[in-house]
């Protein structure tokens, strides 16, 4: 199934995938947030299925990175539920979600400065390990090769090669999100959250990180991933999905030609962007 | 031999090297008490100062009750000596159990706040618990009081046999280590280069061994006072050499690598799937077991263990001036500083007094402005470029 | 019976207010600047002995007093200014900043003063006797401390609430990006701030001469105390350090009438308490 036809074809939007399997990964019910008196995110229900890109767009302060915190454990919902496979995970904690395989990555970087670029994926990919490695306290990290071979892998797809010893800290804006990105990757998810990916990229360095998103996509047919992005082009391009939050509150959901044709969608979101 | 040049850039050798300096230094006739004391109290203080950089370099936590641990460590040795009329051994495992056992239930009280200052408040707390009851008349059966609890020379450091075990127990350690890294490090190098390197070493260790054997005779004819100092020596020296190799594993096993993550960011650390909680737990156990084995090594070192003695409040601060004069999360850095502050004391004190303490304050924040990263971490890290990167332009 | 918990609560109160004059400093200066400041204590015990040397040169109990937290307050402005402001954000700098200040003082007043305590009695006569209304004795320099200690909490209660600076304060306690966002010249209000705090340690220890007594053995058992204190109300909340000084301070002096081996380790009986069953401390915790 890998690759079928034309890969060009698939990038415009996977909809017309057949073979794709579309069973829902994750999704929450009436899930909300209130910081005192604000609701960040108010009475959300959203289900993303395998396979595909579903975008979330909205606003500046629409709730958008909220809904990630909640959905990665970073803070705690103050109703509502969240399912993952079947599951209610609402109460688990940030390292048990990952554990299930779901992965995330930040609109503010968070990386590990002071480690060399190729560590910070090494130490995620090694979260992946064996609580027998992952609890070892006498072996040489270096040891598990495996490991080592991934971040690199990895880092390479995302063109980081050159920066394997860099301290992270010191890597470009741009190559830091690269980075933050790929830690994500690294933790083998069935699910990934990715947070503004490209923000704070500059216009030629986009598509390199897309194409690394699209080719995650049509590689894992089973890998389910969610994008925050404020770039409509972006969006339309390469989502198979759209989902609009607006002051917290889901305002429609659909492909990217229903999300244009929506009129709410223009008033609250489009309008004020145009 | 491109190999064998890095391997001796690389800190094991280099590290044996120091080792065997002072593995010999006291067997030269002008190297007298006073030095061999001064010595064994650096080698211990340095591994406390270890575990100190262990938790704070590594995992990023500042336990400001970190003495809790040693001075219970002594404490254990003691009870261990005084009533189990047990050896110096299992005491010193006592020492260290009851040291990582202390840093399991701080972590567990901790839980809520492990972090930053809370984290520092928190564990100065928890050390104040243990050390306001230590220092009170009701707690003085286990506390020994004012006067502290005397204890027996273990018989260990009082024979002569014990001794030799120490001696060529390490030179013939070191001497194998070094057999090892040659062996290693020529490898690609032509056999007889090899065969060569390694007979000519042995050859120079048969003769040192036979000067030091020699040396010994000659020495066991003098007082039997002196006997005693040099075997706390070559424990102390064992153990810290020891401890040193096991804490650098440590750092780089992948809990080691975990716990740097956790320094760096801790959240990030929690969304790639580690419960932060346990391994930070371990950090602080791990740290509290060294902690307590140098407490344990102490007790004998003192005769005495007292609150006031052991319980210093002034050692946790200083072990964190060792570690920061060092170099924060290099291990070796915590040695240094040890023994560098340490000496200036020996050596200041009887000539200026108190003024030695003014002047390692001052020192304190001269060091925080011109060297922030301290002596080995300003080595470490020139003009921006890594270590890593520096070893691998030379290597090419 | 009456007497004597009238006594204990006296001394309890009084013992809160040192208490309280040296851990609302240090509590100040680490909400709103996040700065642990290990020196806290040997300001105080600093103010201890400037005291005994101005009174004892004077005679001046006042002046004492006056001085010692005036020059309490220029060490902490020059401290603040001249060498952490440069450090500002890094905590271990700053810590390893203090604690080499704390190492000096400590040190230099060792030279001075040695191990031994000095106090002296030349306190003004209305504040040496006992008030006896009914049957209860209280001592009147304890009285003394008490209307100090509520003066001293009073003025930086008005002091956050009321003034423009105070405004700024606490919203850097909450923020300080908030803070700055207000206009505030934070680092002209850290420096105030930290200036005030040490005047307080310093008053603290001034007043606690005329009680006690004047040692360097002070300055880190009252840094410990600040510590102590600080956990028991909740990290950098100001009432809360008010609230954990009363508690403190009676706890301990109830205990040191009725219970007295229980005296000493009361303060870390609470400490752990507070750790086991409550790590937000008394106030909640404003700031984590
Ligand atoms: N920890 C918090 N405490 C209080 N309010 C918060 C917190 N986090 C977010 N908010 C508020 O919740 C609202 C939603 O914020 P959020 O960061 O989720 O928006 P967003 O959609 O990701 O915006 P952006 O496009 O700017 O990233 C904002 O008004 C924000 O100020
Ligand atoms: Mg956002």
């Amino acid at each position: 199934m890998k690759n079928q036809g034309n890969p060009q074809n698939s990038i415009s939007t996977g909809l017309g995938d057949q073979n794709r399997t579309m069973e829902t990964i994750l999704e929450t019910q009436g899930l909300t947030k209130k910081f005192g008196g604000l609701t960040a995110v108010d009475q959300v229900d959203i289900g993303f299925r395998r396979g595909i890109i579903t975008a979330i767009i909205g606003p500046n302060g629409a709730g958008k990175t909220t809904f990630f915190n909640l959905l990665s454990g970073l803070l705690e919902p103050t109703g509502g539920e969240i399912i993952y496979k079947g599951e209610v995970i609402t109460n688990l904690s940030p390292e048990e979600r990952s554990q299930k395989g779901i992965a995330r990555s930040f609109q503010l970087t968070q990386i590990f400065p002071a480690l060399t670029t190729l560590e910070n994926v090494r130490v995620a990919a090694q979260s992946r390990g064996k609580s027998s490695t992952t609890y070892n306290l006498l072996t040489n990290a270096e040891k598990y090769g495996q490991f080592t071979n991934k971040a690199r892998d990895l880092l390479k797809r995302v063109g980081l090669e050159e920066e394997f010893y860099t301290r992270a800290g010191n890597l470009t804006r741009a190559n830091r999100r690269k980075l933050d990105v790929t830690i994500a990757f690294a933790t083998d998810p069935e699910i990934l959250l990715l947070d503004e990916p490209t923000a704070g990229m500059a216009m030629e360095e986009i598509p390199e990180v897309l194409s690394v998103i699209e080719n995650l996509n049509r590689e894992q047919e089973e890998l389910a991933i969610v994008l925050i992005e404020h770039n409509m082009d972006i969006v339309m391009e390469i989502s198979d999905t759209i989902c609009v939050l607006a002051d917290g509150k889901k305002l429609a959901e659909g492909t990217s030609k229903e999300i244009r044709e929506d009129e709410r969608v223009q008033q609250a979101y489009l309008g004020a962007l145009r | 031999m491109k190999t064998l040049e890095r391997h001796l850039k690389t800190h094991s050798s280099s590290l044996m090297i120091v080792a065997l300096f002072f593995a010999l230094i006291p067997l030269f006739s002008y190297f007298g008490l006073p030095y061999s004391d001064i010595l064994t109290r650096i080698f211990i203080i340095a591994i406390y100062a270890l575990s100190f950089d262990l938790l704070l370099g590594y995992t990023g936590l500042l336990n400001f009750g970190q003495s809790l641990f040693f001075g219970m460590g002594a404490y254990a040795t003691a009870y261990t000596l005084n009533w189990g009329g047990m050896s110096f051994l299992i005491a010193l495992i006592f020492s260290a159990a009851i040291g990582g056992l202390l840093g399991i239930l701080l972590s567990i009280m901790v839980k809520r706040s492990f972090k930053g200052i809370p984290f520092t408040f928190f564990s100065l707390a928890f050390a104040m618990i243990v050390l306001s009851m230590y220092q009170k008349r009701l707690f003085q059966g286990i506390s020994g009081g004012e006067g502290g609890l005397l204890l027996p020379v273990p018989g260990i450091l009082r024979s002569i046999w014990a001794l030799r075990v120490y001696e060529f127990g390490f030179l013939g350690l070191l001497t194998l280590a070094l057999l090892f890294i040659i062996y290693r490090s020529t490898r690609g190098s032509s056999l007889y280069v090899r065969i060569g390197l390694m007979v000519g070493s042995s050859g120079i260790a048969a003769i040192v061994f036979y000067l030091v054997a020699q040396h010994l005779d000659h020495l066991a004819k003098a007082a039997t006072y002196e006997r005693l100092i040099p075997n706390s020596y070559y424990l102390a020296l064992t153990v810290l050499v020891a401890v040193y190799f096991l804490a650098r594993r440590i750092v780089s096993s992948p809990v080691g690598r975990v716990w740097q993550s956790i320094r760096e960011n801790e959240t990030r650390t929690g969304v790639i799937g580690y419960n932060p909680f346990n391994y930070k737990l371990m950090a602080v156990a791990v740290s509290g077991a060294i902690a307590g084995l140098a407490g344990g090594l102490y007790a004998p070192y003192l005769l005495t263990v007292s609150a006031a003695n052991v319980f210093d409040p002034f050692l946790t601060i200083k072990a964190l001036i060792f570690a920061v004069l060092g170099g924060l999360g290099t291990l070796k850095g915590a040695i240094l500083g040890a023994g560098i502050i340490l000496l200036l004391e020996h050596f200041l004190n009887p000539l200026i007094g108190e003024w030695t303490n003014i002047l390692i304050g001052v020192l304190f924040i001269v060091i925080v402005f011109t060297m922030p990263r301290g002596i080995i971490g300003e080595l470490m890290t020139t003009g921006g470029k890594s270590f890593r990167e520096i070893i691998k332009e030379m290597v090419g | 019976m009456i007497a004597t918990l009238a006594s204990a609560l006296i001394d309890g109160l009084a013992l809160s207010m040192l208490y309280f004059m040296i851990a609302s400093g240090f509590s100040l200066i680490f909400g709103l600047e996040g700065i642990v400041n290990f020196a806290h204590g040997s300001l105080f015990m600093l103010g201890a002995f400037v005291s005994y040397e101005v009174v004892s040169y004077t005679g001046s109990f006042y002046l004492g007093l006056a001085a010692a937290g005036l020059s309490m307050a220029i060490i902490g402005a020059l401290i603040e200014s001249g060498l952490l402001r440069k450090k500002f954000g890094n905590e271990m700098a700053i810590i390893m900043i203090t604690l080499g200040v704390m190492y000096v003082i400590h040190h230099g007043a060792l030279i001075r003063y040695g191990a031994a305590s000095s106090t002296y009695r030349k306190i003004p006569s209305y504040l040496q006797g006992t008030l006896k209304p009914g049957q209860l004795i209280l001592n009147n320099y304890q009285l003394f401390i008490i209307v100090l200690g509520l003066i001293i909490a009073g003025a930086v209660f008005l002091f956050l609430n009321r003034t423009n600076v105070g405004l700024i304060v606490r919203a850097g306690i909450d923020d300080v990006d908030m803070a700055r966002a207000l206009g505030a010249n934070t680092r002209r209000t850290f420096t105030l701030v930290f200036a005030i705090g040490s005047a307080l340690a310093g008053l603290g220890g001034a007043a606690s001469v005329g009680w006690i007594y004047a040692s360097v053995d002070l300055g880190l058992s009252y840094l410990f105390f600040a510590f102590a204190i600080v956990v028991i109300g909740g990290l950098g909340s100001f009432k809360g350090t008010f609230y954990g000084s009363l508690l403190a301070g009676i706890t301990h002096e109830l205990f040191a009438y009725f219970i007295p081996f229980l005296a000493g380790p009361s303060l870390f009986i609470l400490m752990a308490a507070i750790l086991l069953f409550k790590p937000e401390g008394l106030a909640g915790g404003a700031k984590q």
